[in-house]
């Protein structure tokens, strides 16, 4: 098997492994960074984020308010020193990315323009069109063509991660277009693979979004933090889950129920006027919008769609000018994809599952408790975004912990002692005799079947509301889902591009992160943020105001030990998320 | 109404198949399925073997392009409702080097776009402390156009040139080269003149517009070759009748 | 290594088996019509230089049935050609902005039919005249 020997890996080249190899190779030129993706960098997820990136540049914002913002919207759960310095770093990010060509949208004297978006007191979004992750991640690749010490290893599918004397020192990869396998040797490895939303079956996420990075580290002995807090972005096409983006709503779109009533102010964000205000109606945080719609659906207010109950996102008011100059994809998914001009029609919407808060410990500087692993974006949770994300956050902490992850990683490339050479192959052909035995398997179990199932379950039982008989089944099936997966079938025993073999693997990394969010869900007897529980009402700051920790206990039909991580209290101690009118 | 549509699908395993060669699998009809689904469906239920691309599933990663009744077209964005009655032919994009079945080797405009410094080139070296650039509405509609390309590579499945010169940068790269050439903030023009006007830049296009045509975005890379034609011709001449003066 | 990349070359009948790249051709193949009748013009101006019976002799030719269908089959590819290349002069120049809007690319090319027809109202008039 062949070794490549390099200085940093870098898994995953969407927003934050993109603006890791641009740091390495600004910070540190005589490094060699190799770069590996399972997609073409330009297909990776970061590219269908449509609403913005957040920054404060305006007077009139401030940090704190940035800071405040972020800490409310988490539910306190945010480490507040890891806030502290990401609001911080934002605004530079974004202007670093502006001198990089990216097209962000402009006030009327050429300043970069910002938007309201959803559970922010002040407008601070950074938007392009309504692109914005688009153009961040194209800006981003474009620029990293510059760097010849940045080499691209373009669909090769990692598989895992090589750890000796308790330091990580690489990763095995599959080179999809050949089915061989290669180690990847290096002093520091950066995790970029992103979240996990295709453990569910609705979701704005890609195909790709599988949580790959999550599992590798999960298995190296990483644990996974806060995994029982997923966002429901309030407003998904029905069917499809496509992403209608936030910045509809920041623009002054609407949410009504069958009766044309705008029912988010039911649910303590009211009152509707004056409209538009910020933090309040269509303009509060993503948890709130999602669970809102559980209760009108509960209530039968909600309009039947082919595809599943939905409410109604109005943007007739905006006029047409406005929605093609601010709204463009916004009016063309609709029309493509279900038929509706929303010049002429609300568009049905409805929460689908869009980010994965929870993933990969991580400190304020990206670094795992496994010297020599970092991890970056959402498959990382350092946390910033505690129990609920603010929209618009995520594209700067690509960017913020992107650039942190390249630092640290540089830092430990100067540290990390000389690598074993031969105990690096040895793992790394223990890993291929891994993937090797799909191969020679007779399965019975089918991976679309298990697949299936898997959705099933974390639609029905850890969905927008939990509570602890639905939980308790879910984990019970997620053991007997992995055990079953021991006796995966490999259908596909070709070499050349087998993507059944990468979906196999997929799914693996799937049931170990959905099983991590299930026994983490079951663990946590309170409501906080996107976590919420039929059973438990009520936020629990006394026994809660914790991170939960999954750590892995091995394949097959075991369970993850749960465990607890305080939280980092700065200055803002645990108080009552007010939105809505009180929230001025 | 039809319960049922025919998907023929080009197959190829370099480790088994000589050549490519057609298969024929049934799916249900779905009004609301595109073709993306379609090939799930197959994945799925009928054979696992079947290799694609696809990814986001809304048109903006570029993923899925393929041929699809000859024609260049998103898999994400063809719906089935439009191809009732008959086979539908599916193969992979035309003008690339097949690596298996609906898989295409994308490594040759990886390169030709790395060739057109396809990045903001600035005159000056800006810091974060001195801001954003500025740059008015207007500045910004002049390139915006061409920024929305997504590297689908439809463009160079439409292009008879890319078939007949394969060194022909192509128009992706050709419609990237020119919204930086045309972004306010950049000063790399000229350097991206050393591909954008040679023969195998700009003039090996003809104008046959098929590209703009075929393209999901509306970034209309034929208007940008055009435009740099005229761009380069001022540059040949002035290079001719100025000879002293240095770009 | 186990890839093998096929190319499946460009099939000879690649321009007859799509309407779009037929037209094109077509549009390429005007060249060779309007080149030809550049070239009638071309002795035309010969003959005219060796005297008054070359000339006659010249336009004798020319208004002949074989002469006549010639001129009509060039005119009809020029005219062609004129019409495909107004259509797509909207993009071969930079955009053209009044008052900072673009300016629609229909109106661009009406603009070059109604300059066509007033130039060829022009020539008419003097020469015709």
């Amino acid at each position: 098997m062949d070794v490549i020997s390099t200085d940093i890996v870098i898994i995953g080249a969407g927003g934050a492994g993109l603006r890791a190899a641009i740091e390495v190779a600004e910070q540190a030129p005589g490094l060699e960074v190799a770069l590996l993706s399972k997609v073409y960098p330009m297909r990776s997820h970061t590219v269908a984020a449509e609403g913005g990136a957040a920054g404060v540049i305006k007077s009139g914002d401030s940090f704190d308010l940035h800071f405040d913002d972020t800490i409310s919207g988490s539910d306190w759960l945010a480490d507040q020193d890891a806030v502290d310095a990401f609001v911080r770093a934002a605004p530079e990010e974004l202007i670093r990315l502006e001198h990089w060509g990216c097209p962000w949208s402009r006030e009327a004297d050429g300043s970069v323009a910002v938007r309201a978006f959803g559970g922010m007191k002040t407008k601070r979004t950074w938007y392009a069109a309504d692109k914005s992750g688009f153009h961040l991640l194209h800006t981003l690749f474009q620029t990293s063509l510059k760097y010849p010490r940045i080499r691209r290893f373009d669909e090769y599918y990692s598989t895992d991660l090589l750890v000796e004397d308790g330091r990580c020192t690489g990763v095995v990869a599959i080179e999809l277009r050949s089915g061989r396998l290669v180690a990847f040797q290096a002093k520091a490895v950066i995790l970029a693979t992103g979240g996990a939303g295709r453990v569910y079956p609705f979701t704005t996420n890609g195909a790709i979004k599988t949580g790959d990075g999550m599992a590798m580290a999960y298995r190296a002995g990483v644990p996974l933090k806060d995994m029982e807090f997923v966002q429901y972005h309030p407003t998904g096409l029905p069917g499809t889950g496509i992403l209608i983006t936030e910045g509809s709503r920041g623009e002054g779109g609407l949410l009504r129920n069958r009766d044309g009533y705008r029912y988010l102010q039911d649910y303590g964000l009211g009152p509707p006027d004056p409209w538009p205000r910020n933090k309040a109606m269509e303009l509060g945080p993503r948890d709130r919008l999602s669970q809102a719609f559980w209760h009108e659906q509960k209530k039968g207010r909600t309009v039947p769609t082919p595809f599943g109950d939905a409410v109604l996102l109005d943007l007739r008011h905006l006029g047409e000018q406005k929605i093609d100059e601010r709204l463009p994809m916004v009016r063309e998914l609709a029309k493509t994809y279900i038929g509706v001009d929303p010049v002429h029609e609300p568009i049905p919407v409805r929460p689908v599952v869009h980010y994965t808060m929870g993933g990969i410990d991580t400190d304020i500087n990206a670094a795992t408790p496994l010297p020599g692993l970092f991890a970056a974006g959402e498959c990382a949770c350092v946390s910033i975004n505690g129990a609920n994300r603010l929209g618009s956050n995520s594209l700067a902490e690509t960017l913020v912990f992107g650039a942190r992850a390249a630092r640290s990683a540089i830092a430990a490339v100067a540290q990390s002692p000389a690598i074993d050479s031969r105990a690096v192959l040895a793992q790394a052909e223990a890993a291929e005799a891994r993937v090797r035995a799909l191969f020679l398997s007779q399965g019975e179990e089918s991976a679309p079947v298990l697949r299936r199932a898997l959705g099933e379950v974390m639609e029905q039982d850890v969905g927008i509301y939990r509570e602890a008989e639905s939980l308790a089944r879910a984990c019970d099936i997620l053991v007997s889902l992995r055990e079953r997966y021991t006796r995966v079938r490999l259908d596909d025993r070709s070499n050349v591009f087998n993507t059944d073999l990468v979906q196999v693997l997929e799914l693996g990394a799937m049931l170990d992160v959905a099983q991590a969010m299930a026994e983490s869900a079951q663990q946590r007897t309170e409501s906080r943020g996107s976590h919420q529980r039929l059973d438990y009402p009520a936020r629990d700051d006394a026994a809660f105001l914790v991170h939960s920790l999954a750590t892995y206990a091995g394949p097959g039909g075991t369970r993850p030990a749960i465990g607890q991580k305080p939280v980092t209290i700065t200055r803002s101690p645990p108080g009552e998320r007010v939105y809505g009118g009180g929230g001025s | 109404m039809s319960e049922t549509l025919t998907l023929r699908v080009l197959r190829y395993d370099p480790d088994r198949d000589a050549e490519p060669y057609l298969q024929d699998y049934v799916v249900p009809y779905r009004e609301e399925w595109v073709v993306l689904d379609a090939l799930s469906y197959i994945k799925e239920e009928l054979d696992p073997t079947l290799a694609y691309r696809g990814s986001c599933h809304m048109a903006l990663c570029g993923s899925c392009g393929m041929m699809i009744d000859r024609q260049p077209k998103l898999a994400c964005h063809t719906f089935l409702r439009d191809y009732v009655g008959r086979p539908l032919l599916i193969e992979p994009l035309d003008h690339f080097p097949i690596e298996r079945d609906l898989i295409v080797d994308q490594d040759g405009f990886l390169e030709k776009l790395a060739s057109l410094y396809p990045y903001l080139i600035a005159e000056h070296e800006r810091t974060v402390s001195e801001g954003e650039y500025r740059q008015l509405p207007a500045q910004l509609a002049a390139f915006r156009p061409f920024a929305q390309c997504i590297n689908c590579l439809l463009c160079y499945a439409a292009c008879p040139q890319v078939a007949i010169n394969p060194d022909f940068a192509g128009p992706a790269a050709l419609a990237l080269a020119h919204r930086y050439n045309k972004d306010s903030r950049d000063a790399g023009e000229l350097a991206r003149a050393e591909v954008t006007d040679s023969p195998h830049g700009v003039w090996d296009c003809t104008f046959v517009g098929a590209c703009s045509e075929v393209c999901p975005k509306q970034v209309d890379p034929a208007a940008a070759i055009q435009q740099t034609k005229i761009s380069a011709s001022f540059r040949w001449l002035k290079a001719r009748l100025l000879p002293g003066d240095k770009p | 290594m186990t890839r093998r990349p096929y190319h499946r070359p460009l099939p000879s009948n690649w321009w007859r088996r799509e309407p779009r790249l037929f037209r094109y051709i077509v549009r390429e193949g005007t060249s060779v019509f309007v080149g030809l009748y550049a070239a009638i013009l071309m002795d035309g101006m010969i003959r005219l230089a060796q005297g008054r019976a070359a000339w006659e002799s010249y336009l004798a030719a020319l208004s002949s049935p074989w002469g006549v269908t010639v001129q009509l089959i060039c005119l009809g590819f020029a005219l062609f050609h004129t019409v495909t290349w107004f259509g797509v002069t909207p993009k071969a120049m930079p955009p053209l902005l009044v008052k900072g809007q673009p300016v629609p690319a229909r109106l661009i090319v009406r603009g070059h039919f109604v300059l066509w027809a007033a130039v060829s109202l022009l020539v008419l008039l003097i020469l015709g005249g």
